[in-house]
């Protein structure tokens, strides 16, 4: 090859890179976000009760991630409209309005659960949630409120980087990484329920549907087109890498700490928290505090994309202005949306002894409902030729997604009859 | 709504019957020509169970599930059961659907917006006045019973059908409100 063809071709790639630093985004923070408070304790159950056998897991997990948000990407670039919008100009407005309904169900109790998560890893650092929720809450409201989407999405990839206090405590609580090879790949399964119990709801709680539509919506916002589709897919995949890969640390420092330690209660860990408190004598109090700081940030973080994502959600379904760019006046149903969102989970946190079981119970419920709902309407849109033009969907990939919609439906529809079992 | 009008929703789907009465499809939707005062129906959208030929020319082989728009002086009558067609299943007129404003594509469920682009609400219903064999377009409604409308969006409706001196039902839009219909969203004047 030529040397100035070798340095056109040196330019170009250099100039791809910028576009693609430019496009990132949307994919890496929802994946991110969906390590929330619920998805860490997951996780931390899964390590301290069955070390790595369900790493595997995760393995299937992202395969399905990384298809489902495929056609996201494609349904919001070449549309250049949001999931909530197209469903509603394809299925009505009393399908989407029980569509919405059952999502900002969902999504007020997962705020809520954050919030939890925030207030119980402030705990952690002797921190009184009274005091510290308040001004936390303002802070991720006024951060929405006040700026601009390239100025929100600049901080929340920076928060991203929080995630790497699990790789720290990970490799502090001293693992046996060639098992862990080992069980990324070979499935151990056990017929015990709460192993089964504990393996659909990593599926369930890394696959959420508020992450469907928060994603294309930032894509529509970011002005993504067809033309930054191959950008925009790798976002995803570096994203879905990131995601699946902290579970797997999380998974990792809760079974090298709490399952391989002889005399350690493994079954006692029953949430996050309780594995953030009880590395400190196993790994260090480093360890401990790392996993702590993990699980504030990623509540705070979720806490502010939850009610963000409703926002956007909501008022797209229904045709009311919903940019993170615009004053309150011309976007008065998105911002008291996101408002109330903050302001109801806050306030519903710092009730003392209040029950929130049933809440995250029914919340699960519906997520289980909802998402292989939303997957198929997805499908009809995305092979739906006069919305997608050339893109709409192929037919090895529509076999693909068909398999992946029956493993989703028989995969929630266990989780959903798993929420009403008690789980050992 | 007022008496003598119908809802569009409640159109699409109807059965189609041929000049024997033989069911030969579905309402699919309506073209409308919006430069009218008031804008009437010019083509009917029949999602045909099936056809041999288009506009006289015999296809290689029957297809099945095809969308053809006709004219609509290929409607002989729009009864409550079904809506009537003149000619005899495949002898149907066609027409082209370049450039044409049909309800259920472009308008139903769309996002209207004002004349600088600022979002107001999506187009809930769309009322229509038959008058014989002819459809005219009526106005956008916004909001349903069970649905209320935003108060911004009422105020804004409660101005428009005051400039157009309509009295009754305060949560439609008059037709004349319609600026145009860019892709994908509606320009209303407000």
């Amino acid at each position: 090859m030529p040397a100035r063809e070798r340095r056109r071709r040196r330019r170009l790639t250099r100039r791809e890179l910028l576009v693609f630093l430019a496009v990132l985004g949307p994919g890496i923070i929802v994946n991110m976000v969906d390590t929330d408070a619920g998805g860490i304790t997951t996780y931390s159950v899964s390590g301290a009760r069955y070390g790595y056998n369900l790493l595997w897991v995760l393995t299937i997990t992202a395969v399905l991630l990384a298809l489902i948000q495929e056609l996201v990407v494609r349904l919001g670039t070449v549309t250049g409209r949001g999931l909530a919008a197209l469903i509603r100009e394809r299925f009505s407005l009393r399908v989407t309005a029980l569509v919405m309904l059952a999502l900002v169900f969902t999504n007020f109790a997962n705020t809520v659960s954050n919030f939890a998560g925030l207030a119980a890893s402030l705990q952690l650092f002797h921190l009184p949630p009274l005091l510290a929720i308040p001004p936390l809450a303002f802070a991720v409201w006024w951060l929405v409120v006040k700026g601009t989407y390239k100025r929100v999405e600049k901080v929340f990839l920076v928060v991203s980087l929080v995630y790497i206090a699990y790789f720290i405590s990970a490799f502090m609580a001293g693992p046996d990484w060639s098992e862990v090879g080992r069980s990324l790949v070979v499935p151990k399964v056990s017929m015990e329920t709460s192993y089964l119990v504990l393996a659909v709801t990593n599926i369930g709680t890394t696959i959420a549907p508020w992450m469907l539509f928060y994603q294309q919506s930032s894509i529509v916002d970011k002005g993504l087109d067809a033309d930054k589709l191959a950008y925009e897919r790798m976002d995803t995949l570096v994203g879905v890498f990131f995601a699946v890969v902290v579970g797997m640390l999380i998974i990792i420092c809760c079974a090298a700490a709490f399952y391989y330690k002889p005399g350690v209660g493994a079954f006692s860990i029953t949430s996050a928290e309780e594995a953030a408190a009880g590395l400190a004598p196993i790994a260090g109090k480093y360890a401990s505090y790392l996993f702590g700081f993990g699980l504030f940030s990623a509540s705070l973080f979720a806490a502010s994309i939850l009610p963000l994502t409703t926002a956007y959600t909501v008022c797209e379904a229904f045709g009311w202005e919903a940019t993170i760019d615009r004053p309150y006046r011309e976007a008065p149903q998105f911002y008291l949306t996101y408002t109330l969102f903050i302001v109801g989970s806050a306030l519903l946190v710092m009730i003392p002894r209040i029950n929130l079981v049933f809440i995250m119970v029914a919340s699960q419920t519906l997520n289980g409902i909802l998402l292989p709902v939303i997957v198929t309407f997805m499908l009809i849109l995305a092979n739906d030729r006069e919305l997608m033009g050339e893109y709409a969907n192929k037919p090895r990939f529509n076999t693909l997604m068909l398999v992946s919609l029956a493993f989703l439906y028989l995969i929630n529809l266990a989780m959903i009859v798993s929420t009403f079992l008690p789980s050992g | 709504m007022e008496e003598g009008q119908v809802y569009l929703a409640s159109l699409l789907r109807r059965e189609v019957r041929d000049a024997k009465d033989r069911e030969v499809g579905h309402v699919e939707d309506l073209a409308f020509d919006l430069a009218a005062k008031p804008p009437v129906a010019t083509d009917i959208a029949v999602h045909l169970q099936w056809t041999d030929r288009i506009g006289g020319l015999l296809l290689p082989r029957p297809v099945e599930d095809i969308v053809l728009l006709m004219p609509w002086s290929e409607v002989e009558a729009i009864e409550p059961e079904a809506v009537y067609l003149r000619h005899e299943h495949p002898e149907f007129e066609v027409a082209s659907s370049e450039g044409k404003l049909l309800l259920r594509r472009d308008v139903l469920n769309k996002q209207m917006v004002d004349a600088e682009g600022n979002r107001l609400q999506r187009v809930d219903a769309v009322i229509l006045k038959p008058e014989g064999v002819l459809l005219f377009l009526e106005g956008l409604q916004v909001g349903m019973e069970w649905f209320p409308p935003g108060r911004r969006m009422e105020r804004i409706v409660g101005k428009l059908r005051r400039r157009y001196n309509r009295a009754g039902e305060e949560n439609i839009i008059p037709y004349e409100a319609i600026l145009r219909v860019d892709e994908g969203e509606l320009v209303i004047r407000t």
